[in-house]
């Protein structure tokens, strides 16, 4: 087990050296120059190039990513092109914004997803069954920005009981989770459900009943365990995708968070910003994998079994 | 330096974080209770929520604080450091106004009419070469210490050699001060509108010793600005707000509002919703698809006036197909402002027949557009050798502003034959292929600095920009003729002989179809109906030291 966590971890330094490498190239070979975009247009060919040199922009294509690498070696990730702030200042100002967001939507998916599920499976082809199951879908294909649109007026432009925008106080959240886990929980859904009528129907759920296990033991702790893997897996993805910052629903909610702050850097072409942030994101997304990955062998021995081998 | 490489020293000196106050205390305090719903059983949900919540948000805003103003922006400035951004930055000025403060300021209904500001009055030579500043004296620092000549002198020397503003500074030789309460402004060439200029916030007042302190320290002086304006800085939460309060010792005097709070929502409609519901009172940068429902809503004041400058075609004279004067006059006669207005802008704007912004120095009253002429078009085309039409690249930085009037371009366009494709770009790298003049049809604005058409016209027009990179002679126009008006108007110190000439330029651009002027932009601030005093300005000076709560009626 230790073995394969080490692995893992050993792994992640091609990756993140890949990841940097493509974000360099598209940043640096598409058209746009940060000098350009600081000065306006009314800058002149001789301000650019003095701009470009203090930035360190005025080098070749390879020598700015090896000089890049050098310095985040050495942990010197440099400053924002526009902000002249220290990167990971900034990334740390916007990301517990992004990890509150993302935590809370997560949440609401998981305890809704997995309850609805279960109930689900269990009274496959009820009304009630058939009813949550249009409403999934119909859930499912609700675009965040409708959703986030249609709460602001019903609760802060009719009722008048939530702010529109912000992030100054938890309740400033409510609204913004709540649209970002709607797909979400639609998906915890439909897969505790589908997962769930699967292990239900094979032999040793079979037996248990069989051999008189009351029906609240067979559900919740023989056939969830095993039917849970796919849902810990969608989970898991989900939580990655959330932390790289849901950008529809920051920008809606006006909620300072990482998305937001990408998006502003792709813009500005500010390489060094969006470099610390997209490899801050992607380690994160990498230590969630792995964190789902151990995670699996304490909910299913066979796969622990697999880890040691 | 220009621009502070950071060597990863860090230093103890106070960082945002650190001077931040905790602006959740002035949210709190801005939160009353509402009553309302028509049901009795709205009314209980709602109770519950508040009781659960404990938050409500006040109708239009009737309740709140009496001295807290919230100023909605559309885009977070990068910095507040005068010169730290491109001098057109409006999002950074919006900001700034209220920070720092410049030698004079522009009048608010009339850009051409100075004000005093820091200087209490000014004299330009008789050669012209030199403007003589006298300053007010006992104006103080936000951090308390006193202005000096010393200060001004630096600032403007400072800005005079920062590259954000080489646009603008190009007459200007050095600062001097010559006693303690002149300033000397040296010029290397007469240039009448030079004081104009200096409204600029950056050109704004710094304390010479807390500049070279940051300096020493490593301080980001962008973050931690520090001038003489009406506000003081408090606290900068990255992406969401900046937080000022009124400067007790401002040279001013009183203000009617004691906070503002600057609060960044990039969505259009989502800053329109805060403000309509009261969560602020001031919104800068709204969608004009967003503008009809506002200006229905009486709770709401939306204030439009013509902005500093004008969105225009530039056709590129150095293209195979553009280099035919035909071509560029047969799509120039095949557009019709108003329906790009109607069709672009939801009906907001005013037609732009000449590239000039109208209410500055220059502008040529009597210039007559020619009509729009399908038919006319055609044949030109036709004669051109193009009558089985032509296609056409037509290129666009990707914003709603730009992108929606140049559809209606596009269809005009194809009516008399010619398919326009449309390239809508990110911003840099439209920025890029303008500067490198790799298009054929762009759809672009540009904006009068200060009040006065040289700035606008010199750069586009004179041959020594053009060939060059650099967004200046767009369209590449080498033209002795407008070579020599562009010149005498720049040395002409009578304004009836500048607009003169400025007729003639209009009507050689017109007739050589250079640039087509489309549309003049609007410049638009919403205010809450209880603030008084706000009124709309081209500059985007919004000076909130100006402002007042009206008393309730």
């Amino acid at each position: 087990m230790h073995r394969y966590i080490i692995k893992r971890l050993l792994m992640l330094i091609p990756v993140m050296l890949g990841i940097s490498f493509i974000l360099y190239a598209i940043m640096t070979l598409t058209p746009g120059d940060p000098a350009q975009l600081i000065l306006g247009p009314g800058a002149t060919q001789e301000a650019i190039d003095q701009l470009r040199a203090e930035l360190g922009t005025d080098v070749g294509f390879w020598e700015g990513y090896v000089n890049w690498l050098t310095d985040a070696l050495h942990g010197e990730f440099g400053t924002s092109y526009r902000s002249k702030e220290p990167v990971f200042d900034e990334v740390f100002a916007r990301f517990p914004n992004t990890l509150k967001l993302a935590s809370s939507a997560i949440i609401i998916s998981v305890i809704f997803g997995l309850a609805i599920g279960i109930f689900q499976a269990v009274h496959q082809y009820s009304l009630a069954d058939n009813i949550m199951s249009g409403a999934t879908l119909v859930l499912t294909s609700m675009p965040d920005f409708w959703i986030g649109l249609i709460l602001i007026i019903i609760f802060a432009v009719w009722l008048k009981v939530l702010p529109a925008s912000g992030a100054n106080h938890w309740y400033n959240f409510i609204m913004p989770a709540i649209t970002a886990s709607i797909n979400y929980t639609a998906n915890t859904i439909r897969m505790t459900r589908s997962s769930m009528l699967e292990v239900i129907r094979s032999d040793y759920i079979r037996t248990a009943r069989a051999k008189g296990v009351p029906e609240r033991t067979v559900i919740y702790k023989h056939a969830l365990k095993n039917a849970l893997l796919p849902v810990v897996t969608l989970i898991g993805i989900n939580l990655g995708w959330q932390l790289g910052g849901t950008i529809i629903v920051e920008q809606i909610f006006a909620i300072p968070g990482i998305g937001t702050l990408m998006i502003g850097a792709v813009r500005g072409k500010d390489t060094p910003l969006l470099m610390a942030s997209v490899l801050f994101v992607a380690l994160l997304s990498a230590l969630i994998n792995l964190g789902t990955d151990i995670l699996y062998a304490y909910i299913d021995p066979r796969i622990k079994a697999e880890y040691s081998k | 330096m220009l621009w502070r490489t950071d060597d990863g020293t860090t230093t103890a000196q106070s960082s945002p974080q650190e001077t931040q106050i905790d602006v959740s205390e002035l949210e709190e305090e801005h939160q009353a209770f509402a009553t309302g719903g028509s049901s009795a059983e709205a009314n209980i949900v709602m109770q519950n929520a508040i009781n659960m919540i404990g938050y409500t948000t006040e109708a239009n805003g009737k309740g709140a604080d009496k001295d807290t103003v919230r100023f909605i922006s559309i885009i977070e400035p990068t910095t507040l450091e005068p010169g730290g951004t491109s001098s057109g930055d409006d999002y950074y000025r919006v900001v700034a106004t209220n920070l720092y403060e410049t030698l004079v300021r522009e009048a608010p209904t009339d850009r051409t009419v100075l004000q005093p500001m820091l200087a209490e009055e000014w004299e330009i030579a008789p050669d012209g070469l030199s403007v003589d500043f006298t300053i007010k004296s006992g104006v103080k620092f936000h951090n308390g210490t006193e202005m000096t000549t010393e200060d001004v002198a630096y600032s403007l020397n400072r800005a005079i050699n920062l590259a954000t503003n080489v646009d603008l500074t190009g007459m200007m030789d050095r600062a001097e001060a010559v006693d303690d309460s002149h300033v000397v402004l040296y010029l290397k060439y007469p240039y009448k509108p030079v004081v104009n200029i200096l409204t600029n916030p950056n050109f704004a007042i710094l304390s010479k010793a807390y500049v070279e302190q940051c300096e020493a320290d490593g301080t980001n002086l962008g973050r931690n600005p520090m001038g003489t304006g009406a506000y003081q800085f408090v606290s900068w939460t990255n992406g969401a707000n900046i937080t000022m309060k009124a400067f007790d010792q401002w040279n001013g005097g009183d203000v009617a509002i004691e906070n503002l709070i600057f609060v960044f929502i990039s969505d259009s409609t989502t800053a329109g919703i805060a403000l309509e519901s009261g969560d602020a009172q001031l919104f800068y940068g709204a969608d004009s698809a967003d503008l009809p429902r506002m200006i229905q809503n009486p709770d709401v004041n939306v204030m439009s006036v013509q902005s500093s400058g004008f969105y225009f075609l530039t056709l590129n004279t150095e293209d195979e197909v553009l280099s035919d004067e035909r071509v560029r006059k047969a799509i120039q006669m095949a557009i019709n402002r108003q329906e790009v207005i109607d069709g672009g802008q939801d009906g907001l704007g005013w037609i732009a027949p000449v590239p000039i912004t109208p209410g500055i120095i220059g502008y040529p009253d009597e210039f007559v557009a020619d009509p729009q002429d399908v038919e006319g078009a055609k044949a030109l085309l036709a004669e051109a050798g193009y009558s089985d039409g032509l296609t056409i690249q037509l290129d666009c930085p990707e914003y709603n502003h730009y992108s929606r009037p140049v559809q209606v371009v596009q269809e005009q366009l194809r009516r008399i034959g010619i398919n326009a494709e449309l390239n809508i770009m990110e911003k840099g790298a439209f920025d890029t292929d303008l500067s490198n003049r790799n298009y054929q049809i762009a759809y672009t604005w540009i904006g009068a600095s200060y009040p006065d058409a040289d700035c606008i016209v010199y750069k586009l027009f004179h041959s020594d920009y053009a060939n060059t990179t650099g967004q200046t002679n767009l369209a590449n126009v080498v033209n002795d003729e407008a070579d020599r008006l562009v010149e005498e108007a720049r040395q002409s110190l009578d304004d009836d002989e500048r607009e003169a000439l400025y007729l003639q330029l209009c009507e050689l651009n017109q007739e050589h179809a250079w640039y087509i002027p489309i549309l003049q932009s609007t410049n638009t601030v919403v205010a809450s109906a209880e603030l008084g005093g706000v009124t709309g300005n081209s500059g985007s000076f919004y000076y909130v030291s100006d402002y007042t709560y009206q008393p309730e009626s």
